[in-house]
C-alpha cells in the first residue's frame, strides 16, 4: 500500500503515514523527534469518505 | 467423443489499414483510458479535496492530532510532572493525504504481428520529385500449424510480416498538481495550536 508523507509540525521531518490506518485511529511517530501524529476524531469521517470515493474511482465504479 | 478444444477467441483481422493507424491504435486506446482516469481524478479533486467559495476553490483542511512528550526544564528528572504529554492539533490539506498519482496507467505492453498487404506511394508536398511510400497492412493472425510445410509457410510469411512491440510508461503527475502539492507542503505549513497539557502522573 502506498505511503503518504506529512511534514512534522515540530521538526519539519516528513512522517510516513498510511491513510487507511490513520482512519482506524493509528498514530505515526516522527522518525526525528518521536512526536506522534494521528487523525482527529472529527476529521475521520471526512477522510474515510474521500478515501472510499478514491478507491471506487480506482476500481472504475461510478461515483455517487 | 466430445471435443476438448479450449474456446479460443479468434478476432477477424481482415481489414486492411495504413500501418501507422494499426500501430498507433493501441497507444491511442491507452492514452484515452489515461485521459478518462485523469478526468475522473480531476473531478474527484474538485469535489472532495476543494470546496468552492465565491469564485475560488479553497482546499478542504483536515485536523490532525500531535502528541509529544515535553520535559519541564525547571524541574528535576525525579520530580513528578517532569515529563508531560502535550497534545496539539494542526491542519493539513486533505489533498496531501491521498495518493492521487496511482490512478494513471503505469505501463502498457503491446505485442503483435503486422502483415504488410500492399505497398503504395504518394507525391511529397516538399519535394516534387520525391515520392513517399505508404504501407498498408493488417494485424496478422497466429499461423496455423499443419503437419507438412509449417516451416516453409512461416518462412514465406516473414518476408511481409513485422513484429510490433510497444512499451509505454506513465508520466508522473502533471506539473500543475505537483506545484500545488509542493506549495501546500511548503506554504501551508502546519502550525501547532496548543490545546491542553496533560501531566503524565494524571494519565489513566
Amino acid at each position: 500500500m502506498m505511503e503518504q508523507f506529512i511534514p512534522c509540525p515540530v521538526c519539519r521531518t516528513q512522517i510516513p503515514v498510511n491513510v487507511h490506518q490513520l482512519i482506524q485511529g493509528m498514530q505515526f511517530l516522527c522518525p526525528n523527534c518521536q512526536a506522534a501524529v494521528g487523525l482527529s476524531m472529527q476529521s475521520q469521517p471526512l477522510v474515510k469518505e474521500a478515501l472510499t470515493k478514491l478507491d471506487n474511482l480506482k476500481k472504475g465504479e461510478p461515483g455517487k | 467423443m466430445t471435443d476438448n478444444k479450449p474456446n479460443i477467441f479468434k478476432p477477424q483481422f481482415g481489414a486492411e489499414l495504413n500501418i501507422e493507424s494499426i500501430i498507433s491504435a493501441p497507444l491511442i486506446a491507452a492514452s484515452k483510458a489515461n485521459v478518462m482516469m485523469l478526468s475522473g481524478q480531476t473531478r474527484f479533486l474538485l469535489d472532495y479535496c476543494f470546496e468552492k467559495r465565491d469564485d475560488s476553490y479553497q482546499p478542504v483542511m483536515i485536523e490532525m492530532l500531535l502528541v509529544q512528550p515535553v520535559m519541564d526544564p525547571t524541574k528535576q528528572p525525579t520530580d513528578p510532572g517532569y515529563i508531560s504529554i502535550e497534545k496539539m492539533t494542526f491542519q493539513v490539506p486533505l489533498l496531501c493525504l491521498l495518493s492521487l498519482n496511482s490512478l494513471a496507467i503505469d505501463k502498457v505492453n503491446v505485442d503483435f504481428d503486422l502483415e504488410i498487404t500492399s505497398v503504395g506511394s504518394y507525391q511529397s508536398n516538399v519535394d516534387v520529385m520525391e515520392r513517399k511510400a505508404v504501407l498498408n497492412g493488417r494485424v496478422a493472425s497466429v499461423p496455423q500449424k499443419t503437419e507438412k510445410g509449417t516451416h516453409e509457410q512461416l518462412t514465406n510469411q516473414t518476408s511481409s510480416r513485422l513484429k510490433v512491440n510497444l512499451n509505454v510508461g506513465s508520466l508522473p503527475l502533471s506539473k500543475g498538481v505537483l506545484t500545488i502539492l509542493d506549495l501546500y507542503t511548503k506554504a501551508i505549513q502546519p502550525i501547532a495550536k496548543h490545546v491542553n497539557t496533560l501531566n503524565t502522573d494524571n494519565k489513566d
